[in-house]
């Protein structure tokens, strides 16, 4: 199936702008094609098993739970347009304000270049769970956003709250954990200078096929009026997410749950979007805990170290005992949820002073 | 069908792709030959793994990997060296400065990696989503979003440079060179509007 749209002239002109290759290298039955496959099958009287060349895995920078929140800020909105290509997804009930599914992913868009905020919080449910709440800026091409986690819901001391700050501004990409100076990180490969998934308006290029919404009822949301969808395959969440970089590979398509969006009755916009993820965790869980203080259960901690900060390229580990929350393997849930607000508003998103620019060249 | 056949067979049919994507990614004489060499031996050794149905896919897949295991391996030398852009590597000794095949191929020379490969596998080799993701390890549906995306920079950067590409613009008034075949060579070395 052909991916190209019937008429575009854009992608017409880079087929046209395609660069020739003289016909004598890409012929397969030129002289020194045969020779190489001659030489080929030569040096190897018949195939034997070698391992096939995959990409050397890098390390990626930040911890996995920290973007994985990230993750989950984008993601909750990135899904919100999923549509469906060719004729659409009709929307059932009384007096629609959105026609299709593709009625609300362009008025979202719209409403995307311009400026506004939201609000993202994120629940996730094991061991003693972890509560997120995020505040994203937007105007045109700049975004700010601020993360707070909250790691302790037994209120351990041990689990301190962490605070995270991103801005894209003029392209350039500011981050700080904590407090910390704020770096302008540019070693990311292939896009630099780009946070994927970080901008919650990235929901809003994506056209997905097959969430399958329908309606479920009409409701008020913060006192507007909107029409509740929910999407039948909120696996398309898997897909955005894959595309995004970022670190959610152990969610597989089947433990996305619950994807519904609000949308404005009197506008087609997106204002609310949740979802749901329930998949098997990490096992045995565990956490730290001060030395000296028993475990909640009453269990005795064990092993000499725990990890105090995970905000780095690598886990700062200490001495210390944990505590096992449970000899099963963990089970997580979460439930994800991102609210647009003020939309249209004036916001300025600007450059935090006095940042460090990161790079990989010495001096 | 025995192994040596059907190698032949799959050599025929996968030696223009790879010769192409080898150029396509900036490599030129040798190291063009060595990536493609590299990629057809995989194949012959791991014959048995390679898809019946589309290899071509799975072999493009093969030739990314060595490429950017072979990039990573050098480190900032490779990445000087060998990576892009497409523009300079892929003009013409003759090429015009202006012509629409030079600005659009400029303008692609300045996308990031990303999306410049989705647009050559996408638009350059015809790939369906499907077949882009098997080259790209990921969904057809994050094909589809990285095109999207590698759309709209691009048309940015065109935009950027003074040059629109109008809805109703015909191939006709593209630049357009030798084997397109696809494109109609009615008018040629027109700008862009």
């Amino acid at each position: 199936m052909n991916l190209l749209p019937e008429r575009d002239p854009l992608l017409e002109a880079v087929l046209a702008a395609r660069p020739d290759v003289e016909p004598a290298a890409v012929d397969p039955e030129s002289p020194r094609a045969l020779a190489l496959r001659g030489r080929i099958t030569a040096a190897e009287p018949s195939p034997v098993h070698e391992p096939i060349p995959a990409l050397a895995r890098r390390g990626r920078p930040g911890s996995h739970r920290r973007r994985l929140v990230v993750a989950a800020a984008a993601a909750a909105v990135l899904a919100v347009v999923a549509t469906v290509s060719g004729g659409g997804l009709g929307l059932d009930g009384p007096t629609p304000a959105a026609a299709s599914i593709e009625d609300v992913a362009a008025a979202s868009q719209d409403m995307a270049q311009g400026s506004g905020r939201a609000t993202v919080t994120y629940d996730e449910h094991w061991a003693d769970g972890l509560a997120v709440t995020g505040e994203v800026a937007f105007s045109g091409g700049d975004v700010e956003m601020t993360l707070l986690r909250d790691g302790g819901r037994s209120g351990l001391p041990s689990q301190p709250s962490r605070e995270s700050g991103y801005r894209i501004v003029d392209g350039k990409l500011y981050e700080r954990h904590d407090g910390g100076p704020w770096i302008h990180n540019d070693l990311r490969d292939d896009n630099s200078n780009e946070l994927p998934g970080f901008d919650p308006r990235t929901v809003l290029e994506v056209l997905q096929t097959g969430a399958g919404f329908t309606v479920v009822g009409d409701e008020e949301l913060d006192g507007r009026p909107v029409r509740h969808l929910r999407a039948g395959h909120p696996e398309v969440l898997h897909d955005v997410l894959s595309d995004l970089d970022i670190g959610v590979w152990e969610v597989q398509p089947d433990q996305f749950e619950g994807l519904d969006v609000w949308v404005g009755l009197d506008d087609d916009v997106v204002y609310r979007l949740d979802f749901d993820v329930d998949r098997p965790g990490e096992a045995p869980v565990a956490f730290p805990i001060e030395p000296g203080e028993p475990c909640p259960d009453g269990s005795t901690p064990f092993g000499d170290q725990r990890i105090v900060d995970e905000t780095g390229d690598e886990p700062v580990v200490q001495d210390g005992p944990r505590c096992r929350a449970s000899d099963e393997p963990a089970r997580v849930t979460g439930t994800y949820s991102i609210r647009f607000h003020d939309l249209g508003g004036p916001i300025t998103v600007t450059s935090p002073p006095g940042s460090t620019e990161m790079t990989d060249t010495p001096g | 069908m025995d192994a040596e056949t059907r190698y032949n067979a799959l050599f025929a049919e996968a030696y223009p792709t790879l010769q192409r994507y080898a150029r396509y990614r900036g490599l030129r004489g040798d190291d063009a030959e060595d990536l493609v060499a590299e990629t057809l031996t995989v194949a012959w050794r791991r014959l048995a793994d390679v898809p019946v149905d589309e290899p071509i896919p799975w072999l493009v897949a093969v030739a990314r990997n060595l490429w950017r295991n072979d990039r990573r391996r050098d480190g900032r030398r490779r990445r000087l060296a060998v990576g892009l852009p497409v523009a300079a590597a892929a003009l013409p000794a003759d090429e015009v400065a202006g012509t629409s095949q030079s600005v659009v191929l400029r303008a692609m020379a300045g996308l990031s990696e990303v999306d410049q490969e989705v647009l050559r596998l996408v638009v350059w080799e015809g790939f369906s989503a499907a077949q882009a993701g098997v080259v790209l390890g990921c969904s057809a549906g994050a094909v589809r979003v990285r095109l999207h995306r590698a759309r709209t920079r691009l048309a940015e950067a065109l935009e950027g440079a003074g040059v629109v590409v109008g809805v109703g613009e015909t191939c006709a008034s593209l630049a357009t060179g030798p084997g397109h075949e696809n494109t109609a060579k009615e008018t040629a070395d027109e700008p862009l509007t």
